[in-house]
């Protein structure tokens, strides 16, 4: 027994010490990202194994919560101490940022090596953030589809068996399953989702050019103008479908409650295919994943991106670029994506191995890039910079809360706080 | 315990029945009033550990309170071995042995130099004693999300950004007010002819403090022990801040564990894990009260 | 030893023997022992505060610039209803959760020093809450106060169909959510520091009162309670601590919601220099609670250490 232990501990000092050279010779990244979930883990491990097998020494440095916000607080202390990470998981608006801010090395050997630039890899929309002045400063690794509408199979059944394709058609349907007593939308009353849903209706009732004129270019006309307005009513009438529980009710509980028959419809992005997937539930038998209303052929989106922080030595900043190589790698995008829920960054990855909702994303996606109707997310870092989306998040949350604010008094809010940046 | 302060035995006796009956009143209402309290205490408890066993299917349908149809441990092994705590689904249970060298170092080192600054400051008055005391009083105030910048730049220059041991400082440093807070507020009513008593013995500063003052110290000791180990344990801004990498804590692991906004959220693995990440702490909470008896002051006043 | 004779005894202050230089050295060794924390608290509180305030008069955004604006970010602070709203939740809150578990912390300590069986127990219980993060048990508090999961639902489960316990939902009631949630996890403590002090308090003293004849109440009253003050002191500074920091719970419980109905200057401080780029504006609320903290704690705080050592000498 004894022995054993001696010999058990001398083969572990032993490993340690293998260890401990191999870690020597191996160039390391330390990689910061904010996706911990098992959904989400299991994603990453796909990268991390290649990287692995590329001969390069993954250190995890996640940090989760506030939607990333826990992980940019570290960040910006860290790159305060001179210590930022190798990499760092980015949405659009930070990759653009940190690279303005000249933090990023640039990837543009591997951008033409692996041909990132070359018609039908990247979605243009996508690739303004990607590359920023100049040059390539992230590696994309998914795009988020924003716009759909979950709907339990058996309740859109009893309800005319087909999805409302306009908001009109949402309310329709709405007030008889109120009715009936059926919660007709699962909502959370959490300040992301707010302006999420507000932002659904946005793009429901004024469709991409309305989007384009008052969210991503902030045009006075539009965004005071009629439009805007009707976006703000058509928000307060959507409010009036939710359960009284609904205050910072986190998204998976109203996927949950459409599981179950306890609401009918839910705005979520493709992020909830993985709460489906984990009950074991299945497409067009349990629930349908239709466009949001009033939102067909658009594909609102969203990324997430790899930026590399300077500071590393020859080999390091080799093995960052390595890991924007495998990042970008088809089958990597492809195997990723359909472990995380999500649709590859690459316009070039088959959709068949994708489940039935990925496919339709794939395919959405591909007739709104011929027909330029892709749609940045305000809601989730892909229209705006971060400090003028928390303007219109504000303005939306005081808004949903306040009973009597009318939709002028919001729209003057957001020109208010806009004039203040 | 023998001299803890009783309110029955206070009571003027008319009659030793009468007064018989108002002590077993009395008694019956202190324990009731203890016993109401500990339930209200225990609810959300309850409500984390009825969780932590039941499926997830369980939750989503049922109520909080009802128990578990088919209870089941699952939730407290992922916890313990298999929940993600970033690309490595390893349980938290590799992070206990980095915060204690974390916690360990910086509640003594804090509790001590607090107990002495607390000392100096009662007993052995200065010039602008409560002009410092004010400065290091104010202290407990500081806004921590505004000092971490400056904080951390300062760890980046002096080598220690991502180290245990920069970590232990950040800690000590901004746990002293509070531990001389504590120290002071206790001496200040310990009575001085303590420390006179000590003087005419020939002690000194150091002695009287080591000698006289620490072995009556014991409750005000485990209240700064219990609020410093508590505090660092479930810090999470400075250790994720300062300690990455292979040296982050267990509060940034939980919350690693706990903390997704687009990810599936399994509550019954999140409540056993913070109910697992806390246990060194009740820990400490069960044994450190054994310490919490009376002083020994009156005694050696008199002696 | 009546408490009147203990603190006159108190009188001769500093060693009888040695004469003035002794006495001047050891004060001087004394000064030495402190000097170190002094140094530090200005360095890294006093000092790192002002770099802040120094921010705050700029227009940094990700990152500190130096390129001054005046009290440009303090107007813009003043004129963002969700920082009047965040500051007007703080002061409910600190007041509402100071108050309570400075009330619940001495009664609970009063009741464990009657001589009680198990006192262990009851202690740890009282303090567990403290043990577990607020990350998680700040979930709990959401179900157990939802309408539809929690407490509300339990009762109608259980047959009061008419109970109705709606507060969180409620933009004008979910603030005392959260200062319920924070008294249970907070006087846990304030009992500890209550139940120290009552350790501290001399036998002696009580026994006198009481061969004096006063009743319990009086006892406590009038004995007790004022040998308790530099606890209450510590107490109430360490609560206010505690409130103008709180953050995990509110992320957790509410979110800041309904609307901005539990939102509090540190979310506020958070989401604009870490989620918004506004680091500027991020210090300048930052300062603002500190300084306003300072304004109303410094008259009370310099009013009983006078008060303490008028007492003492």
């Amino acid at each position: 027994m004894n022995r054993k232990r001696n010999l058990m501990g001398a083969l572990a000092v032993m490993s340690v010490m293998g260890a401990g050279t191999a870690f020597a010779q191996q160039p390391t990244l330390e990689l910061m990202h904010f996706w911990t979930s098992g959904g989400e883990s299991n994603a990453m491990q796909v990268i991390k194994d290649a990287v692995q097998a590329a001969g390069i020494a993954w250190q995890d440095a996640a940090v989760a919560g506030g939607a990333g916000m826990n992980a940019y607080q570290v960040l910006q202390a860290r790159i305060a101490a001179g210590n930022p990470p190798a990499g760092m998981q980015m949405h659009s608006a930070q990759i653009r940022q940190f690279a303005q801010e000249g933090l990023l090395i640039d990837l543009d050997a591997v951008a033409s090596a692996q041909g990132w630039d070359k018609e039908g890899v990247l979605d243009p929309q996508l690739k303004a953030y990607a590359y920023t002045d100049g040059h390539w400063v992230g590696a994309p690794f998914n795009t988020h589809r924003h716009n759909w509408l979950w709907i339990n199979k058996a309740l859109l059944d009893k309800y005319g068996g087909t999805p409302p394709a306009t908001w009109e058609d949402f309310f329709a349907m709405a007030d008889k399953m109120k009715a009936d007593g059926v919660i007709p939308i699962a909502h959370g009353g959490q300040a992301w989702q707010e302006l999420f849903l507000w932002e659904a209706v946005a793009n429901g009732v004024g469709g991409p050019a309305f989007h384009k004129a008052a969210i991503e270019e902030l045009d006075p006309e539009a965004l005071s103008g009629d439009t805007m307005k009707q976006v703000f009513d058509t928000y307060r009438k959507v409010l009036s479908y939710v359960d009284p529980g609904y205050p910072n009710r986190d998204w998976n509980l109203s996927i949950a409650m459409v599981m179950d028959g306890q609401a009918a419809m839910a705005l979520a992005g493709d992020w909830a295919l993985g709460e489906f997937n984990v009950a074991g539930k299945q497409a067009n038998v349990d629930y349908v994943c239709a466009n949001g209303p009033g939102t067909d052929g658009q594909f609102v989106w969203l990324a997430d991106y790899w930026g590399f922080f300077k500071g590393l030595d020859e080999q390091g900043v080799k093995a960052q670029q390595k890991l924007a190589e495998i990042t970008m790698d088809p089958a990597i995008q492809e195997e990723f994506n359909i472990r995380k829920g999500s649709i590859p960054a690459r316009l070039d990855v088959k959709p068949d191995k994708f489940g039935f909702c990925g496919q339709k994303g794939i395919a959405d996606r591909a007739a709104a890039v011929a027909a330029g109707t892709m749609v940045p997310s305000l809601s989730q870092n892909s229209a705006q910079t971060t400090d003028v989306r928390g303007v219109f998040e504000d303005a939306v949350n005081e808004f949903a809360n306040t009973p009597d604010m009318t939709a002028d008094e919001a729209i003057a809010k957001i020109n208010q706080g806009l004039a203040e940046l | 315990m023998s001299r803890a302060i009783s309110v029955e035995g206070a009571i003027a006796l008319p009659t030793v029945k009468t007064a018989r009956r108002k002590r077993v009143i009395g008694r019956i209402a202190v324990y009731a009033a203890l016993v109401v309290f500990a339930l209200a205490y225990l609810f959300p408890l309850a409500v984390m550990l009825l969780t932590s066993v039941k499926p997830l299917r369980e939750i989503q349908a049922g109520n909080i309170l009802a128990l578990p149809v088919e209870p089941t441990i699952a939730p407290w092994t992922a916890a313990w071995s298999t929940a993600c705590v970033g690309v490595e689904c390893v349980g938290i249970r590799g992070f206990y042995a980095n915060t204690f060298i974390i916690v360990i170092p910086a509640v003594v080192i804090a509790t001590l130099i607090g107990a002495l600054n607390g000392f100096a400051l009662t007993k052995f008055r200065f010039p602008g004693h409560r002009l410092i005391f004010g400065l290091i009083l104010f202290g407990t105030f500081t806004p921590y999300q505004a000092i971490l910048i400056p904080m951390a730049a300062t760890l980046g220059k002096l080598g220690l950004s991502g180290s245990l041991v920069g970590l232990i400082l950040v800690h000590t440093i901004y746990g002293l007010p509070f531990t001389t807070v504590f120290a002071r507020g206790f001496y200040i009513g310990v009575p001085q002819e303590l420390v006179k008593a000590a003087e005419v013995d020939g002690a000194g500063f150091f002695r009287t403090f080591w000698s006289v003052m620490l072995p009556i110290s014991a409750p005000i000791l485990i209240v700064s022990v219990i609020w410093m180990f508590t505090n660092i344990w479930n810090d999470f801004l400075f250790g994720s801040a300062y300690a990455f990498g292979s040296n982050a804590p267990i509060m940034v692991a939980l919350n690693n564990v706990v903390n997704t906004s687009t990810g599936e959220k399994p509550y019954n693995v999140h409540m056993a894990s913070a109910m697992l990440a806390a246990i060194p702490t009740l820990i400490l909470y069960i044994v450190a009260g054994k310490y919490f008896i009376r002083g020994l002051m009156s005694g050696s006043v008199k002696g | 030893m009546t408490a009147a004779e203990i603190t006159s005894a108190n009188d001769a202050g500093g060693p009888r023997h040695g004469g003035r230089l002794r006495r001047r050295l050891a004060q001087r060794v004394n000064i030495a022992f402190v000097v170190p924390t002094v140094v530090i608290v200005v360095v890294f509180v006093y000092g790192f505060v002002s770099w802040s305030a120094v921010l705050s008069f700029t227009d940094s955004k990700t990152f500190p610039s130096f390129n001054f604006v005046g009290f440009q970010q303090y107007q813009s602070l003043w004129s963002n209803s969700r920082w009047h709203a965040s500051v007007e939740n703080l002061a409910i809150f600190t007041i509402g959760f100071v108050g309570l578990s400075t009330l619940v912390g001495l009664l609970l300590a009063i009741l464990l020093d009657q001589r009680i069986k198990a006192e262990g127990l009851f202690r740890t219980i009282y303090l567990y809450p403290l043990a577990i993060s607020f990350i998680v048990t700040g979930t709990a508090w959401k179900w157990a106060l939802n309408p539809g999961l929690g407490l509300e639902k339990l009762m109608h489960d259980w047959g009061f169909e008419s109970f109705n316990f709606d507060w969180i939902a409620n933009p004008n009631r979910a603030i005392y959510t959260l200062i319920i949630a924070a008294v249970w996890q907070g006087s846990g403590f304030a009992m500890a520091v209550f139940l120290a002090a009552l350790r501290g308090v001399d036998a002696e003293i009580v026994k006198a009162a009481k061969i004096d004849g006063a009743g319990p109440f009086r006892t406590y009253w009038s004995v007790v309670m004022p040998l308790l003050r530099p606890a209450f002191l510590t107490v109430l500074i360490i609560m206010v601590a505690l409130a103008i920091r709180t953050f995990d719970l509110m992320v957790a419980m509410t979110g800041g919601g309904p609307g901005f109905a539990t939102d509090l200057p540190t979310n506020f401080m958070y989401q604009f220099a870490f989620g918004r780029q506004r680091l500027g504006l991020a210090a300048a609320s930052a300062i603002m609670i500190f300084v306003t903290v300072l304004a109303l704690m410094i008259p009370f705080i310099a009013s009983e250490l006078r008060r303490e050592s008028r007492d003492q000498r």
